[in-house]
Parts: C-alpha cells; sequence; structure tokens
C-alpha cells in the first residue's frame, strides 16, 4: 500500500507541474502584454523599458522559473482588469461554486440511487422502462440546453424560480438540477446493473431461502453490496460536477468559478485564468487521488497491478 | 437508426434541400414565431432569429457542422490513439510507459478546461476545434486498445505468427489490429455523441466554431439572451443535438450487441 500510494501521489504532482507549464505557455503564447501596456506611440526605449520591467527580456525557462516561485509563496499575479489580487479573486468564488456542485451532487444521488434500486427489482416492469428512457435522455441532453429550457419553463413562462444570479436557496435549484441531470442518468445506471448482479447473488437466494420479507432482502442484504459501484461513481461525480459547472454558470450568471474562468478568457485575463484553472487541476487530480487510494484499499489486486 | 440517416442525408443535402442559407436573413423578418403558432409564418417553420435567418434551415446545416466535426474527430483521435495503443501494448516497456504517463496526464485534466486553454492559446477556427479536441480524445483510444492488445499478446495465433516468422509491424497490422475492429468501431459510436456534446457546449461558450458558421451550440447560445420572447431560437437546435446523440448512442447499444457482447460492462 505505501509504495502504491507513493507512486500515485508522485503522479498526481506530475500532472500539476505539466499543468503549471501549459498555463505558462498559454499566458505567453496568446500575446504580447508589452503591445497592451505600451500603446501605440511607445518608443523603442519605452518598450525595453517595459520588457525589462515584467521580465520578459530573460528567457523563457527563466521567465517560468520565476513564475514558479511566484506561485509557491501564492503569489499568483494581479488581475489585468480589476487590479485585485488573483488568488483574491478565485477564492471569493470558490464557495459559491462548491455550493453549486454540492446540491447538484445531493439531487443526483439521492434521486438516482432509489431509483436505481427500484428500476432492478421491479425489472421489465413500467417504472423500469420510464428509468431507461430517463437515463437515455439524461445522456444525451445538453446541459447548457437544459438549462435554458429551465429557465424558460420556471422563470419566465411560471415566474416561480429566479433566471440566474446568487442568492437564497431558490437561485440554486435550476442550476443544480441542470448541472446533476447527466450525472444524475448515469448513477442511475449504474446503480441499477449493480442491485441487478447483487440480486443474482448466492446471498440473497439465502437470504430468501430464510424467509425474509422481500423488503428486507432488497434494502438490507441487496441495497449494501449494491452500493460500492456508485459510491466510487460518485466520488468521480464530485469533482466532475465541479470543473463542469463551468457552463452551468455561464448560463445561470451564477458567479462561481466557472463564470469567473469564462470572464477572464473574454478579457484575456491570464493570472486570473491560470489561477482558476490550477486550481481545477488541483480539485480534479486530488479527487482522483481520492476514488483510486479507496479503490486500491478496497480491491487489493491494484494495488500489486 | 432512422433517425440518424435523417440527420445524415440532411447533413450531405443541405445545401441543395434547405429552404435558405445559412446566413440569408433580412432584418425585415426577425424573431418570426414557428409555423404553427399566431404570427408565426408557413415560410418558416421553425422561425427567425435576431437576423432573420431561417432557423429550421440553420439547423439543416448546422447538422453537416456537427456531424463533419465529429466524425473528423473521431477519426483522428481513433488513428492516433489506436496507433500508440497497439504500439504500447504489444511492445511494452519503454513505449509503453511513455505513452502510459501521457494518457495519464491526459485524463487528469478535465476535458472542458483544457479544451478551453487550447482554443484560448490556437485561436477559436472550425480546424483548431477539430485538433483541440481530438488531442483530448485519443488518449480513451490508447487505453483501451492497451487493454486489448495486452490480452491479444497472449494468445496462440500471435505466438503463431512469431514461429512463421512476421515481423513485428506486421503481426500488430495483420494479426493484432484486425481483432480490435470491433471494440474500436463500438467505442468510436459510443464517443461520437460525447464528441457532438463538448463540440457544442464549446461553441456555447463562444470557443468553439466560431459564428457566422451555423453550429448547433452557437444557435442555442445565441438564444439564451432572448428566451424571455424567443424561446424557439434554443429549443429547436437543442433538440437537434438531443437526438442526434440518442440516435448515434442506440447506434452504438446496437453495435455493441452484435460486434462484441464482452463491451457490455463498459
Amino acid at each position: 500500500m505505501g509504495r502504491y500510494l507513493v507512486r500515485r501521489v508522485l503522479q498526481g504532482i506530475f500532472t500539476l507541474l505539466a499543468m503549471t507549464v501549459l498555463v505558462f505557455i498559454m499566458a505567453r503564447v496568446s500575446g504580447d502584454p508589452v503591445g497592451l501596456l505600451a500603446g501605440e506611440r511607445a518608443t523603442r526605449e519605452e518598450r525595453e523599458m517595459i520588457r525589462k520591467d515584467l521580465g520578459l527580456d530573460k528567457p523563457l525557462v527563466t521567465q517560468y522559473v520565476i513564475f514558479f516561485r511566484h506561485m509557491v509563496r501564492g503569489d499568483f499575479g494581479r488581475s489585468l482588469l480589476t487590479q485585485q489580487s488573483a488568488a483574491k479573486m478565485v477564492g471569493e468564488r470558490i464557495s459559491a461554486t462548491v455550493q453549486l456542485a454540492g446540491v447538484a451532487f445531493l439531487f443526483s444521488v439521492l434521486i438516482a440511487v432509489p431509483l436505481g434500486v427500484i428500476t432492478a427489482v421491479k425489472r421489465d416492469s413500467w417504472i423500469d422502462y420510464v428509468g431507461k428512457v430517463f437515463a437515455f435522455l439524461g445522456m444525451a441532453t445538453p446541459g447548457f440546453w437544459l438549462g435554458i429550457m429551465l429557465i424558460f419553463a420556471f422563470a419566465v413562462t411560471f415566474e416561480l424560480l429566479p433566471a440566474g444570479g446568487r442568492g437564497g436557496p431558490q437561485y440554486l435549484i435550476l442550476p443544480a438540477v441542470s448541472l446533476g441531470w447527466h450525472s444524475c442518468a448515469g448513477v442511475l445506471r449504474l446503480t441499477r446493473s449493480a442491485t441487478l448482479d447483487a440480486l443474482d447473488s448466492e446471498y440473497i437466494k439465502m437470504a430468501r431461502i430464510k424467509g425474509l420479507p422481500e423488503w428486507k432482502v432488497v434494502w438490507k442484504h441487496a441495497f449494501r453490496n449494491a452500493l460500492i459501484p456508485p459510491l466510487t461513481l460518485a466520488t468521480v461525480l464530485l469533482s466532475t460536477l465541479l470543473t463542469g459547472s463551468v457552463i452551468t454558470e455561464q448560463v445561470f450568471a451564477y458567479p462561481g468559478l466557472g463564470a469567473l474562468a469564462i470572464q477572464s478568457v473574454n478579457w484575456r485575463d491570464y493570472s486570473v485564468l491560470q489561477t482558476v484553472i490550477l486550481l481545477y487541476t488541483v480539485i480534479f487530480v486530488a479527487m482522483n487521488l481520492f476514488v483510486d487510494l479507496m479503490y486500491a484499499y478496497i480491491d487489493p489486486r491494484i494495488r500489486y497491478g | 437508426m432512422v433517425i440518424l440517416l435523417i440527420f445524415v442525408v440532411v447533413a450531405f443535402t443541405a445545401h441543395w434541400t434547405a429552404p435558405y442559407g445559412p446566413e440569408d436573413g433580412d432584418l425585415i423578418d426577425q424573431f418570426i414565431k414557428p409555423a404553427w403558432l399566431e404570427g408565426g409564418s408557413p415560410a418558416h417553420i421553425f422561425g427567425t432569429d435576431r437576423f432573420g435567418r431561417d432557423i429550421f434551415s440553420r439547423i439543416m446545416h448546422g447538422a453537416r457542422v456537427s456531424l463533419v466535426a465529429a466524425v473528423t474527430v473521431i477519426a483522428l483521435a481513433a488513428t492516433a490513439g489506436t496507433a500508440l495503443g497497439i504500439l504500447s501494448g504489444y511492445l511494452g516497456g519503454m513505449a509503453d510507459a511513455v505513452v502510459m504517463r501521457v494518457v495519464d496526464l491526459m485524463m487528469a485534466i478535465p476535458p472542458i478546461l483544457m479544451a478551453l486553454v487550447l482554443v484560448v492559446i490556437l485561436g477559436p477556427s472550425f480546424t483548431n476545434v477539430i485538433l483541440v479536441i481530438a488531442l483530448l480524445m485519443w488518449s480513451r483510444f490508447a487505453r483501451v486498445i492497451r487493454g486489448e492488445v495486452l490480452s491479444l499478446k497472449q494468445r496462440d495465433f500471435v505466438a503463431l505468427a512469431k514461429v512463421a516468422g512476421c515481423s513485428q509491424a506486421s503481426i500488430m497490422a495483420r494479426h493484432i489490429f484486425p481483432n480490435i475492429m470491433n471494440s474500436l468501431l463500438v467505442m468510436a459510436t459510443f464517443q461520437i455523441g460525447f464528441v457532438i456534446l463538448l463540440e457544442a457546449s464549446l461553441s456555447y461558450l463562444g470557443v468553439g466554431i466560431p459564428p457566422p458558421t451555423p453550429a448547433w451550440g452557437v444557435m442555442v447560445s445565441d438564444g439564451r439572451d432572448y428566451i424571455g420572447s424567443a424561446w424557439w431560437l434554443s429549443l429547436f437546435p437543442g433538440v437537434a443535438i438531443l437526438l442526434v446523440v440518442i440516435a448515434v448512442n442506440l447506434l452504438g447499444d446496437w453495435l455493441r450487441d452484435r460486434l462484441d457482447p464482452r463491451m457490455r460492462q463498459v
């Protein structure tokens, strides 16, 4: 276990480092900040001075080392747009996105898991059929389009819920549903097949022979064993939801990390964009690491693979 | 299947069959409602958008954009992924280690963000979007194909080919490759749906296929601003995306059951 752990952590760090190189290149390749800062009428000397000021006269590798040193100290530069520190701007947005992803997660798991078990137990009944259609639609619906349609239905037509922004709990409902929709379908399918597998096993036959009531067989014996695959998927989902909120936030004008990312793309505000992307990568890598370690803990074969 | 066929036919014939060109519009005709509503016009079945362009025609032209983009992406990604997957699975050793590290790296980055960064670096254009998505997709193919190759490698026919004196290249191309064809086909079909969604999302965010090209994602996104007054702008292109993805997934299910019953779990 120890060696596996070390290997996976090293891999995670490697991924993060590669990402810092990538965002660094992104910021350098996509435009010369000197031209932007100096303006049209700057003389050659003035340009050189700005270049020196920003450290752009040094070789790329040195620039990267400087960028990296600042980053380690927590200095991600300033926003071109607001002159605020990028780290602070990003920090202010985290809680909004975590909230949204959390509610979306609860929504998809609370609906999908019970529904998955029921559709498995009542296999080939009408409810199983409904579940199948729902799962199929869920996998194919573009999240941003669903969001817009929800706005149209619940905010424009019936005026029940706000169309966007952030405030009380009613502001979270529509974004969370449109964000969680896709994963809901995924969890539903997985729970159904896991429950089917569990119901097919020897210990369930045993429980039935013992004469236990059916609800006890299903919820106590089958359910507990069927829960492992959906639970591991759920952890992956949480990271997908956190990073996938980019689009949902854009649709609902929800002031989270994703909206900040898009805003900084549109304004070419690279220090903010770099920070957001690095933060997302950290979340993603950390979650994946967590899942892998959990798998390895449950299933010893992986550790030695 | 039928749906998919219709979309493919539409995609290829839109140039001649669509009632209007994708960029033709008259500002006098803007925001006409769909034909069956009051105020709608039979000349524009799904209504018109902000520039008076016919939504129905744009969806037809958009079918070509989306399908061509998705199929090109899959062709590129599947070719690169298969080649690297076979090499890495069959040769093992250093080649395997290098390819798999890169695959791990690609898998560890959220696709939508990666696409965002790359498109910003390269600048949005039809070709760049295709290249970027292909760059994101090949690793999925490489990983699955490598797994298949690892198990095929142990089989007798590979050993026999070696005894018969086949070169490594010919074993990979003539003996391994035909045996992974089926799972490759099934996987490619399922990934097409994902690519269509990803392309539409990027277009929605404004870093996909740039306007005025009629991409479905862009059309949905245009409608966002007018959702209070003109819902038909977003509804119909979204339904088109939904239908195509469902059709492709159904085709994938069907192929899987026919060709590769073992993949049922994936």
